[in-house]
């Protein structure tokens, strides 16, 4: 070669290195492809065991090794533990994490931990690994590398000498709970809200309706307990007949009735005081009378030599029902 | 009754024996190991033919997790705490589950709250029954005798029940979030990743650990996009998660 072309080659630019970023997406996302871009010669791959003839549960490493690959720092690890051939085969497939190669490594090792599922003889399976070739004819370019399967044997486990280990765990998870009717599982359904609001409209309607059956004097007296001022008065009324002086507090809750249910001024205390008073309030003539007799009774019974007969709070209950309008 | 569930609750005794021998034998984690793996898988027969109470949660994930099965157990704690979220031996198994796993930071779900971890509905149905029985009463008394207490006594009722509605509307609201999101348990130490496939990067520079718990938000392609404790949102492989 003259020495002028020998300059120029050692002159000349080196031709890029192929890098996966070249090829489109939906190159990059083909099957079986991890990435490995060739440089001109074929891309290889295979499987190593660190054992082939391990002893069920343990764990061995098993070795992918990628050679020839242009880019070697590029390459993704094949992930075994999705793929249902290698499921079955073992029990347990983890990762084991490598440095990332130098670009201009001759190989990759990917490394993954694994346990056989089972005795016996098996062989791995075989993994189609896909490499892209830029030298390739346009249609040939994705070409396969196949990594063989290995054999290996999965013996019976090795007599342990191990010391004996006591289970360990928290305390309660060494109790077996037993069940309960309460609180019941689940939740309660719309027929027990239900159930639940309209028992209690029932329930609640048929005792104000059996009540007013059972005891019509009562659902009476009821009628005339809405306002505030009747209810006060027959309490009071009430309490009268087991009051020491009945007489006196009969004339008290009656007066206090007037005052609170017409109006009656507070200054009105003496029967002709009440009379005038409610005469002023427009009542009717014949009630102011009875009112008025009422009073005088009970003040006749109060300042009367002892041994008179008390005057009942019944016949000031008779006079306000009368009133009120409920009277029998 | 189906067949089913009568085999299951005729075979109920079995995973209990089971558990048991695996109890009188835990001087030897190697012996006592094989009772509980064989009480789980009882368990989870029992379970799937429609045993499900809480106790039979509690029991299924004990025998798991003495199995040495953790993604299992925390998965089983789930499936009870569907039925019983405020269940309180689910909730502090939950919390000793997850103490074992090995969390990053910020990745560890927070204990269940909410009203549907405190109060059952049952318990809202009994409070609704005594207020209704208060309010049925009040308004019985201002209709008949007219007591002077039976108004406030009939408020007090009303009032009840409106906060036994709000409640059970409350209990609606949170089981709805827990239906939309459900609790996925990572089987093996997995790297989530920006999208559905081998190909995406990383989202995080460590692996989502095994028992690690997650919320499922769409599935594709044998993918899960799922949202971790810490609000990021990334994808698993469906082979790598579990669902209780």
């Amino acid at each position: 070669m003259p020495p002028l072309a020998i300059l120029l080659l050692v002159l000349s630019p080196a031709a890029p290195r192929p890098s996966v970023n070249d090829l489109s997406p939906v190159d990059r996302q083909r099957d079986d492809f991890y990435g490995a871009m060739s440089g001109g010669g074929k891309v290889t791959a295979a499987w190593a065991l660190s054992s082939d003839k391990p002893p069920i549960g343990s764990d061995l490493t098993l070795t992918l090794t990628v050679t020839n690959a242009a880019n070697p720092h590029e390459l993704s690890r094949p992930p075994l533990a999705d793929r249902d051939d290698f499921r079955k085969l073992f029990a347990a497939i983890e990762d084991i994490p490598g440095p990332t190669p130098p670009p201009d490594a001759a190989k990759v090792e990917f490394r993954y931990k694994v346990r056989p599922r089972a005795e016996g003889a098996f062989r791995l399976p075989e993994l189609k690994y896909l490499y892209y070739a830029q030298a390739a004819p346009p249609d040939r370019r994705f070409q396969t590398a196949f990594v063989v399967g290995v054999p290996f044997t999965v013996t019976k486990p090795p007599v342990s000498k191990s010391p004996v280990v006591p289970l360990d765990g928290p305390p309660q998870f060494f109790q077996v709970r037993n069940g309960s009717i309460f609180p019941p599982s689940g939740k309660p359904t719309a027929g027990w809200w239900a159930g639940l609001l309209g028992g209690a409209a029932v329930l609640t309607a048929g005792w104000v309706v059996g009540w007013r059956v059972w005891y019509p004097d009562a659902a009476r007296l009821a009628r005339i307990r809405r306002t505030r001022a009747v209810r006060v008065a027959l309490d009071r009324l009430r309490a009268a007949a087991r009051s020491p002086d009945p007489t006196a507090a009969t004339a008290a809750a009656f007066r206090r009735y007037l005052h609170d249910r017409f109006g009656l001024p507070y200054s009105a205390t003496t029967p002709a005081e009440v009379a005038a008073g409610l005469s002023e309030l427009n009542l009717p003539p014949d009630r102011i009378a009875e009112a008025e007799e009422l009073l005088r009774d009970c003040d006749a019974v109060r300042f009367a030599a002892a041994g008179d007969a008390p005057v009942s709070p019944d016949e000031a209950v008779r006079l306000i029902e009368q009133w009120e309008g409920v009277a029998t | 009754m189906t067949p089913a569930v009568l085999v299951a609750v005729l075979s109920l005794g079995q995973p209990d024996a089971a558990f048991r021998d695996g109890l009188d034998l835990r001087a030897d984690a190697a012996v006592a190991r094989p009772k509980f793996v064989e009480a789980a898988k009882g368990y989870d027969a029992a379970w799937q033919a429609g045993e499900r109470t809480p106790a039979a949660a509690t029991n299924r994930a004990r025998a798991h997790a003495l199995a040495g099965d953790l993604p299992g157990a925390i998965a089983a704690v789930h499936a009870g705490l569907r039925l019983a979220p405020y269940d309180a031996d689910l909730l502090r198994d939950l919390d000793t589950l997850r103490d074992a796993v090995e969390y990053p930071q910020a990745v560890r779900p927070a204990r269940p709250g909410g009203l549907r971890a405190r109060v059952s509905p049952w318990d809202v149905l009994a409070f609704a029954a005594l207020a209704a029985v208060l309010a049925g009463v009040g308004l019985a008394r201002r209709f008949t005798t007219r007591d002077g207490w039976a108004v406030p006594l009939a408020a007090v009722g009303g009032v009840g029940l409106l906060i036994a509605a709000i409640a059970g509307w409350q209990l609606a609201r949170e089981e709805r979030r827990e239906i939309d999101k459900p609790v996925l348990v990572v089987v093996r130490d997995t790297t989530p990743r920006k999208g559905n496939g081998d190909t995406y990067p990383g989202l995080t520079e460590w692996k989502l650990p095994r028992g690690g718990e997650v919320r499922e938000l769409h599935r594709r392609g044998g993918w899960v996009q799922a949202e971790l404790a810490n609000g990021v949102v990334g994808w698993l492989p469906e082979t790598a998660v579990i669902q209780p």
